[in-house]
């Protein structure tokens, strides 16, 4: 019995130790309950954070052009559960903001107007059992694309329900590499195109109208990026792969595509060495901006390449590049050594810092609404 | 002299059972005794003024049928970073990087050399006979690079006359079994010791799933959460070890051992992941992705030993080779499962030690070592087609010697000259002092100075992409001091240790992307100092004849913190606590023994963790809840006959069924249950 005395004050200490987490609690207390109205006439901006890839640290920021007010991690604020793991992109389509979550394996729905009594990014749905998913493409109201890095496949999805709808294959049964990892989407009547990074070299011509690839357009080593201009010429830079890379290494490019007849129209080249990125257009689709170590602009009409970068990328080393298509201003993104907050530069359409702001980890997208 | 370093002995190695019930427990072998303690006296004479500790038997019996990792996190200051129940477990200690804490098996390093790190999942306790943590400065008397210390792990033999069989067996809940045994053999000149293993799980636990939506109510915003059953976290380990002991003359030993072992786990998704669809408790869904890792390694070492008069002489060979192969398969439009990811490495390490030591004169003693190492690695990943293929030999000559000056103060010096691929790296050098007062109690102050030099992994150097072959080793320089007094009472021991230490390591490494995207780079670029107190209390001893108890704590205070330079104007890191290193941490084991009946309490606690280099509270993902975990068993001793020993214990680990997480969105189980036998023949 004697025992059993020493062994109950062993216990009793232990217990004093002993504690509880009340996460439901903190979310509670937290909830924004942002009214839709206010996104909207306050002229925000959403960026989504990548965060640690298999830390399952994504988030999303919004930031106000106004103000110039930040508030960070607006998806878990409002929705109690974290956003997951690498939130690779973002679209607002009919009142819902559709945010990627690529090593999740699903798209989160939120609300973003289409439901009025409900708050600004409130969870309303989801798409899951998506493989590697990278982008989504609507192309109507009852049928969108999503990309994926790792399925060769793009899957197709029924906004209005969010159910899939269907699948395109894009396996090239190359028994050399795995393609086509599908990215970015742009549109051309009813071509869709999209471009294949990892280990590839191609950007794939999609008919919307009978979910197939019917051509494929050939460029330099790992497109990175796409978008089309006015003139409704596509454009992408590519990385040039790695040095040893058993894909090849070359020299970055950037290239412009006829989007009507897929034919190359004329490709630049940086040096060996250089890291090409991030091909964006502002608003009227007539400047091209990318990141090539700083921050490059040139006329979508220009025969060749500045001899200088816009913004010198001397003391930092700029992740991500957003342009606001209302004002032309640059976002720019500084994810400093990828494992704190990172900061995202606002600057003029002609280079001036407007603001700076603090964000989440790896910040990478910019949805302006 | 004798009579002193006795003391120290009994001081060292009686925690758990009390020197009376080691007396009366011994068999007729009080000779083999004294060759222990001779031993041991040898070793406690080249390391005046480092600090050492010896895991407690009783921490090791008790978790014979888990890992080390838990060994190590509930009776260690060392921090255990663990990917989830049978996953990855690395260990930080003293605040620093997994691959600065280097792993022996019988004097041989075990760390990969790919990786650097150990992981300490895949180490059975079972297998092991004693573990010595080597702290910063001690380590290097065996080995490089530990900037944050060692483990020892060692076998010895059992020189018990006869056949002993020890059986355990053990049933878990999440359909959890493992069996181990062990056969001890021994004659008047051989020793044979085998052992098995076999474990298996399906870890399919059940938690409430806070990270994830199930469903939602459009019309009031109301949300609700799974509950889901753990997927993909299954193991099954097995393996062997045996080893053989032959005495070839009365002060002659050779020795061999051989440890070979294969694990296939499941590696499972991140709580947030809907990869699958949905894990609703309810249905098992196809699963579109799996991960799978597999481990297969065979370690071997022969030894010779001679005990000479003057000097002792030991030859030491050994062969390590792992295979480490993880893939990743996915699941196509054709519901076809392709491959995306299937990397496999080989890595071969051999090595070659001679040493010799000698008590020169009354008062100093000289010890030397030649050591030999080669790796070889050769890693592939067949989708990508990446791969590389390198190898790195390390020569290293060691020297100590240590003098007593004066009744009970003691100085030692020791000298590593690495040559690593032909090159001569910077010195590795530790002096230490020592102080002891031995009367009715025990006082004892130690110090030292530290420098050491950790070299990049073959993974740093050459991994495709991003490999960098510019990289430099990582140094640093630790300086130590300790306090330790012992108050023996005739019915009780009070054994209190404090440890303060500082260290500053330079051109730390880190992995950061190369580009604005793609591929990660290591660069040397942070400079972390560490400075720590690090506290430990032992009592144990008897209330009355049947009744005896023991509890034993341990407290670290970490600061480790980068001083490295800043990237760019935005970087916040600078002075901040390295990420997943807890500042504070803690564990008690306490027992109470009452006749036959035992209980057993575990305690361990981490303070908050950071999850960024910055450690800002901007969202709820950027720290970790402070954590406390208790486990208690009960276990009865039966005789079954005059030759059989039986255990019985049950055992509850998670015993407040905390939710509680060691890693982000790694779930880890509620309250679980074990039932163990243990038999002896």
């Amino acid at each position: 019995m004697q025992a059993m005395k020493y062994w109950y004050i062993i216990i009793i200490g232990l217990l004093i130790f002993n504690s509880c987490m009340d996460d439901d609690e903190w979310s509670q207390r937290n909830k924004l309950n942002i009214d839709v109205d206010d996104i909207i006439s306050k002229e925000s901006v959403f960026i989504s954070n990548e965060g640690n890839f298999m830390y399952g640290n994504a988030s999303l920021s919004l930031y106000n052009k106004a103000t110039h007010e930040v508030i960070n991690d607006v998806f878990y604020k409002q929705n109690g559960v974290p956003l997951g793991d690498v939130a690779q992109s973002m679209k607002v389509h009919n009142g819902l903001l559709y945010v990627v979550v690529n090593n999740s394996g699903k798209i989160y729905v939120l609300n973003m107007g289409k439901y009025p009594h409900l708050p600004a990014f409130d969870y309303v749905g989801k798409i899951t059992g998506l493989t590697s998913p990278r982008y989504i493409h609507f192309i109507n109201d009852t049928k969108a694309y999503i990309t994926d890095l790792y399925s060769k496949t793009i899957t197709i999805i029924n906004p209005e329900t969010l159910e899939k709808t269907g699948k395109i294959s894009v396996d090239n049964h190359s028994p050399e590499f795995y393609q086509h990892p599908t990215e970015q989407m742009v549109q051309y009547n009813k071509y869709i195109f999209t471009n294949c990074w990892s280990y590839d070299n191609k950007i794939l011509v999609i008919d919307s109208e009978k979910d197939q690839v019917v051509d494929s357009i050939t460029v330099g080593l790992q497109p990175t990026s796409l978008v089309l201009d006015k003139n409704n010429y596509l454009w992408t830079i590519t990385d040039g792969g790695y040095d040893g890379s058993p894909y090849g290494y070359e020299a970055p490019s950037l290239w412009k595509i006829d989007a009507a007849t897929h034919k190359v129209e004329q490709s630049f080249q940086f040096n060996l060495g250089d890291r090409g990125s991030e091909v964006k257009l502002n608003g009227t689709r007539d400047t091209l901006y990318f990141i090539n170590g700083g921050i490059w602009k040139m006329a979508v009409n220009d025969k060749q390449l500045p001899d200088h970068p816009f913004i010198s990328g001397e003391d930092k080393l700029f992740y991500g590049l957003n342009i606001d298509p209302v004002n032309s201003d640059i976002y720019a993104i500084d994810a400093i050594d990828y494992s704190q907050p990172g900061v995202v530069y606002r600057l003029s359409p002609k280079g001036k810092k407007i603001d700076s702001f603090k964000v989440g980890i790896i910040p990478g997208e910019a949805c302006f609404y | 002299m004798h009579r002193k370093s006795l003391i120290h002995t009994i001081l060292l190695t009686s925690l758990l059972i009390s020197c009376f019930s080691v007396q009366a427990d011994l068999p007729d072998t009080i000779k083999i005794e004294e060759v222990r303690i001779i031993k041991q006296f040898s070793k406690k004479q080249q390391q005046a003024g480092v600090k050492r500790q010896k895991i407690d038997t009783l921490a090791l019996s008790t978790l014979a049928h888990r890992s080390l990792s838990e060994v190590l996190s509930e009776n260690t200051p060392i921090f255990i970073k663990t990917y989830g129940r049978g996953s990855m477990a690395s260990a930080s200690f003293r605040g620093t990087a997994p691959s600065h804490t280097k792993v022996l098996w019988n004097d041989f390093e075990i760390n990969n050399p790919m990786l650097g790190m150990v992981d300490f999942s895949l180490i059975p306790t079972w297998f092991v006979d004693d573990v010595n943590l080597a702290y910063g400065a001690a380590s290097v008397q065996k080995t490089t690079g530990a900037l944050g210390g060692s483990v020892e792990l060692n076998n010895q033999p059992n020189w018990n006359k006869g056949l002993n069989i020890h059986t355990l067996t053990s049933f878990g809940e999440y359909h959890t079994y493992d069996q181990f045994l062990a056969v001890n053999y021994t004659t008047a000149k051989l020793s044979l010791k085998s052992k098995a293993f076999y474990s298996r799980s399906e870890n399919d636990f059940t938690f409430y799933n806070k990270d994830i939506i199930s469903s939602v109510d459009l019309a009031t915003g109301e949300k609700t959460h799974p509950k889901q059953k753990q997927q993909q976290a299954d193991y099954e380990k097995y393996g062997i070890l045996q080893e053989i002991y032959y005495r070839l003359k009365r002060n002659e030993t050779l020795a061999f051992k051989i440890w070979s072992q294969k694990a296939d786990r499941s590696l499972p998704m991140l709580s947030s992941d809907e990869k699958n669809d949905n894990k609703e408790l309810e249905g098992e869904s196809q699963l579109n992705n799996y991960n799978k890792q597999y481990d297969f390694s065979t370690r071997a070492v022969s030894n010779w030993k001679h005990y000479g008069d003057r000097w002792n002489y030991a030859v030491n060979l050994g062969y390590i080779h792992t295979d480490l192969d993880y893939i990743y398969d996915v699941r196509l439009h054709d519901g076809e499962i392709n491959r995306r990811i299937d990397s496999k490495s080989d890595v071969n390490s051999f090595f070659f030690k001679a040493s010799g030591e000698a008590q020169l004169t009354d008062n100093t003693k000289f010890n030397t070592a030649i050591q030999y190492q080669h790796h070889h690695v050769d890693s592939k990943e067949k989708i990508d087609k990446t791969a590389y293929d390198e190898s790195r030999t390390e020569l290293n000559w060691l020297g100590a010697i240590e003098h007593q000056w004066a009744k009970g103060l003691t100085q030692s010096i020791c000298i590593q000259t690495p040559v690593t691929d032909n090159k001569f790296d910077p010195l590795i050098w530790v002096a230490g002092i020592q102080y002891e007062v031995v009367q009715k109690n025990v006082f004892n102050t130690q110090f030292n100075v530290t420098r050491n030099y950790h070299r990049p992994t073959l993974n740093d150097l050459y991994f495709q992409p991003g490999g960098n072959p510019e990289l430099k080793a990582e140094e640093g320089y630790t300086t130590e001091l300790d306090f330790g007094y012992a108050f023996l009472w005739p019915k009780t021991d009070l054994k209190l240790n404090t440890t303060g230490y500082i260290s500053e390591i330079n051109d730390w490494i880190l992995w950061l992307p190369a580009g604005s995207r793609g591929y990660w780079e290591p660069m040397n670029l942070k400079k972390v100092s560490s400075k720590g107190i690090e506290f430990k209390a032992n009592l144990s001893g008897f209330l009355s004849e049947k009744l005896n108890y023991k509890f034993i704590t341990n407290y670290a205070f970490t600061k480790s913190v980068n001083y490295g330079k800043s990237i760019g104007e935005n970087d916040l890191s600078y002075g901040k606590q390295l990420p997943y290193i807890p500042k504070k941490s803690m564990n008690i084991l306490a027992s109470l023994n009452y006749n036959k009946t035992t209980i057993i309490g575990r305690f361990n606690y981490y303070s908050q963790r950071h999850t960024t280099t910055s450690n800002e509270y901007e969202t709820m993902r950027d720290y970790l809840y402070s954590y406390y975990m208790t486990n208690l068993s009960i276990g009865h001793e039966l005789s079954l006959s005059k030759k059989v020993l039986a255990n019985i214990q049950l055992k509850v680990d998670n015993l407040f069924d905390e939710d509680y997480r060691s890693i982000l969105q790694r779930p880890m189980p509620g309250r679980n249950y074990t039932i163990l036998l243990d038999l002896k023949f």
